[in-house]
């Protein structure tokens, strides 16, 4: 006998009917199914059982209300299967167990692609939207590295070192899972189409929410709990005081996560939430490999270093040595090569063409490798 | 008695010789204008009456009829009131029709009887030897642009009075020597700013010496206070130095545009126009129902600055594309179609962000979105007639403190000038005059890359995501470095700047953040 007959569909039909109410989350669900039983038993009790929360004046009572009336479970079902959208109840053996370990659990979680393996660790790397090139170099060689270790990439899909580090995952032919603020079937926010179509391939899209739920603002942070709960460790790789993802980190710690931040220089404003975490004594990221061990996972594919094997001229290699990872432009870089400033273009070219630098944007170059 | 008399009208930018007849019959008396008017020529019969009255002529009570030839051309102007005078004059004997043959008349009369200035004497002077004519008769104000003009005579009236004595045999008018190379020595020293006031930016001001040397468009992203608008006003003073052609041309585009200042007479400086970003298209185009030149002719081979480059109506910058291309603009009008001049050089800045610090991000919070929504402002096929793009790095304060000696827009010229003229060798008979009029299959021809550069351009071009469009601004942009270093090859260093300066394209430019 396999496994998918030992689980009740009938229950999981209506746990799906219950998380597909809009606008009722896993507190309001939890006190439902505490107080009927079941969440057949939801669906099935007579509206005047309801009288008593109406009473006490609960304004989501009523959304339940006009759902019930509009749809029954099989129909909800039929719906979500026709998105392509599956959904596992807390109850069902194939829900995270990781998950299931925090506190403010979800009831259910609808996904596209699969959900994150058990057996195999996870890491969320998350952090600024608007992140410098310094932190999207550091979540990409990151990202890198736990996808080569055969980690999976957990993060949320935004803009900036979410997206980064998710793209280099997939890159690394790892898998990563990107979970939402909105339904799983909005794609949000839309410049990361790509990478939602690519991250459903090779691991899966997440959510709590019912498909068509629009991103609203409050949703974040309850996905960040999400974030922190799926995976064993977070990495904050950039941060401003008072971020987002400080609140993925705080949860992360009182859910028992290890916290690791990436440091920064102490006078930007894009490490100070990171240097604060570390202050507060949250794990120091000193380099991806420092990471893994700090996360006792070996690196399979150690990279190949190919520094000193390189080749360059003489000039090359001045200004070479005088790239890193703050962007900057041909003047600054003349300037501390003491190089003519004609010079420099073609210099740097021959880098570019070389691997070895990077135009990050207009007439600003950083250091690749 | 009848009396003809000639002046000129001016019709876009050209002068168009108009006949002023006049004619003194018996019958009711009355003063009637006949001729295609416009309503401020129209007015010159009061105008005439009075001032003759206060010069102490009288006009006797006869019907005087006033008709200005061709009949199909519009007479626009004010200029028209001091040949109505002369012509009604000699119609009344007054003055002998001999004594005006061979002089072409423009004034506009004041009550008084004085004359004051009107636009656009220089085009009419310069067309007067065409119109027969040996003498020019103009106002005093206008007498020093008249007198650029060396094939005819031209003398300046103050007043009526005078010329009627001039033209009785009575008197003389005034007349001027101009020494064009007094003005220029003189207008060279009153340019009031200079390259080697521009601190550090050496990469600005590289940028704007090769972008000058080829005459390539160029666009500055910076943060506030990064020099961009300094260094803009500053490359009219590297531009190789008008000639008398060039110096006529940009002179009579603002006499008739009404802004030529008196006491200059001929402005042999490079113009620099800086138009607000709020101007109108019909500002930047050339405006009116008789079109006076616009913003992109009166900086015709000058510098046309568009500061805020973003800040400016998209239809407006889509005026820009004909004068980009061909260096000209076309206005149809209901009064008939005009071409003016239009070739300048297109000198653009704007912040990289909002708020002007992208990429900086302790100093810049804009959002993905918002710098993208930024960047959109501009036209794609405005940015595709942008060769050279270049990022002004924040002023230093060490560089503002270490006034260092740079070099002087003069010493920046004597390279500017030496790399023109090796273009205008090569490219004698072709019709292109500087590297950036190529068009693509000239690129091929004058752009011609070796083997190893060859290579470098290909790789260029898959690693750096280049566009078929981008490719030949290059080649373009490293001919000029090529020539700017007396240079027949172009190497791979001259290809690697010029990488540098390209000008992203925008999907590419946008897609990266």
């Amino acid at each position: 006998m396999n496994r998918v007959d030992e689980i009740d569909t009938d229950r999981e039909q209506c746990w799906l009917w219950l998380c597909s109410i809009p606008g009722l989350y896993s507190r309001q669900l939890r006190m439902l199914t505490e107080y009927f039983g079941s969440p057949r038993a939801v669906y099935e009790a007579p509206d005047k059982e309801f009288g008593a929360w109406k009473e006490k004046n609960v304004k989501w009572i009523q959304r339940l209300l006009d759902f019930k009336k509009r749809c029954s479970p099989e129909e909800v079902c039929h719906r979500a299967t026709e998105r392509g959208i599956e959904f596992r109840s807390c109850e069902h053996p194939d829900f995270p167990g990781r998950l299931k370990e925090i506190s403010d659990c979800p009831a259910g979680l609808f996904y596209l692609g699969e959900l994150p393996c058990p057996d195999v660790p996870a890491v969320a790397v998350v952090g600024a939207r608007e992140c410098s090139d310094y932190g999207k170099i550091m979540a990409v060689e990151i990202s890198e590295g736990l996808a080569n270790a055969g980690v999976q990439v957990i993060s949320g899909l935004a803009l900036g070192i979410d997206g980064y580090a998710q793209r280099a995952a997939l890159a690394a032919e790892g898998k990563s899972y990107g979970v939402l603020g909105c339904g799983a079937d909005v794609c949000y926010p839309w410049e990361n189409r790509r990478l939602y179509l690519d991250v459903q391939r090779q691991g899966g899209i997440i959510s709590e929410f019912p498909q068509g739920t629009r991103p609203l603002s409050y949703h974040f942070p309850m996905r960040n709990r999400i974030i922190s709960g799926l995976c064993d460790a977070v990495v904050v790789v950039e941060a401003r005081e008072n971020s987002g993802s400080l609140i993925t980190a705080d949860l992360a710690l009182e859910q028992g996560r290890d916290v690791y931040a990436v440091p920064g220089r102490i006078q930007d404003a894009l490490s100070s939430g990171c240097n604060r975490l570390i202050a507060q004594g949250a794990g120091i990221v000193l380099s991806p490999e420092h990471l893994l061990e700090e996360l006792y996972l070996q690196n399979p594919k150690q990279k190949i270093q190919n520094k000193n094997q390189l080749t360059l001229a003489p000039e090359e290699k001045r200004v070479y040595s005088n790239l890193d990872l703050s962007p900057k432009g041909p003047e600054e870089i003349a300037a501390k090569s003491e190089l003519p400033v004609e010079k420099i273009g073609g210099i740097l070219l021959n880098l570019i063409l070389k691997g070895l630098a990077e135009e990050s944007s207009k007439n600003h170059y950083i250091r690749v490798k | 008695m009848f009396s003809t008399v000639v002046s000129a009208a001016i019709n876009g930018i050209e002068s168009k010789k108009v006949m002023v007849e006049a004619d003194v019959s018996d019958g009711m008396p009355m003063f009637s204008m006949v001729g295609f008017l416009g309503s401020e020529v129209k007015e010159a019969q009061d105008r005439v009456r009075t001032a003759l009255k206060n010069s102490g002529i009288h006009l006797p009570a006869k019907r005087i009829t006033v008709n200005l030839s061709p009949a199909d051309l519009r007479k626009a102007g004010s200029g028209f009131d001091l040949p109505i005078a002369i012509a009604v004059l000699a119609s009344l004997g007054y003055i002998p029709q001999d004594s005006l043959k061979g002089i072409l008349f423009a004034g506009e009369l004041s009550l008084n009887g004085g004359i004051n200035s009107i636009r656009g004497v220089m085009e009419m002077v310069s067309s007067a030897a065409e119109y027969g004519c040996h003498t020019c008769v103009i106002p005093q104000g206008n007498l020093r642009e008249g007198s650029v003009i060396r094939e005819v005579r031209v003398l300046g009236a103050e007043s009526i009075k005078q010329v009627f004595n001039f033209l009785t045999g009575v008197g003389t008018l005034g007349e001027t020597h101009i020494n064009i190379e007094e003005i220029r020595s003189k207008q060279e020293e009153d340019t009031k700013v200079d390259f080697a006031e521009v601190q550090g930016q050496k990469l600005l001001r590289r940028a704007a010496e090769v972008a000058v040397s080829g005459l390539h468009n160029l666009l500055i992203i910076g943060p506030p206070g990064s020099g961009k608008t300094m260094t803009a006003r500053r490359i009219p003073t590297i531009l190789p130095q008008t000639t008398l052609e060039e110096a006529l041309e940009v002179s009579k585009l603002h006499s008739i545009a009404g802004i030529l200042p008196e006491e200059v007479g001929l402005l042999t400086a490079r113009p620099f126009r800086a138009p607000h970003h709020t101007i109108t298209p019909a500002a930047l185009a050339g405006g009116g129902s008789s079109p006076r030149p616009g913003e992109v002719s009166l900086a015709h081979r000058g510098v046309l600055y568009l500061d805020e480059l973003p800040e400016f109506q998209k239809s407006t910058l889509e005026i820009l594309r004909q004068p980009l291309e061909e260096g000209k603009i076309c206005i149809s009008r209901n009064t008939g179609n005009y071409l003016f001049p239009a070739g300048f050089m297109m000198v653009a800045s704007m912040n990289p962000c909002k708020c002007g610090y992208y990429p900086d991000r302790n100093r810049c919070s804009c959002s993905a979105r918002e710098v993208k929504r930024y960047l959109n402002h501009i036209s794609q096929p405005l940015l595709d007639r942008i060769d050279i793009c270049v990022e002004a790095e924040p002023v230093l304060y060490d560089e503002l403190k270490n006034l260092t000696e740079e070099e002087s827009s003069a010493q920046i010229r004597t390279r500017v000038t030496q790399a023109q003229q090796i273009q205008q060798l090569r490219y004698q008979g072709t019709g292109f005059r500087f590297n950036s009029d190529l068009n693509v299959t000239a690129v091929r021809k004058y752009c011609f890359l070796g083997k190893e550069e060859e290579d470098l351009m290909r790789e260029a071009f898959e690693k750096l995501n280049l566009t078929a469009r981008s490719y030949s601004r290059i080649l373009k942009v490293a001919r000029t470095i090529a020539d700017l270093a007396g240079k027949e090859n172009i190497s791979t260093a001259h290809l690697g700047e010029a990488v540098c300066y390209r000008a992203l394209d925008k999907k590419y430019w946008i897609d990266r953040m």
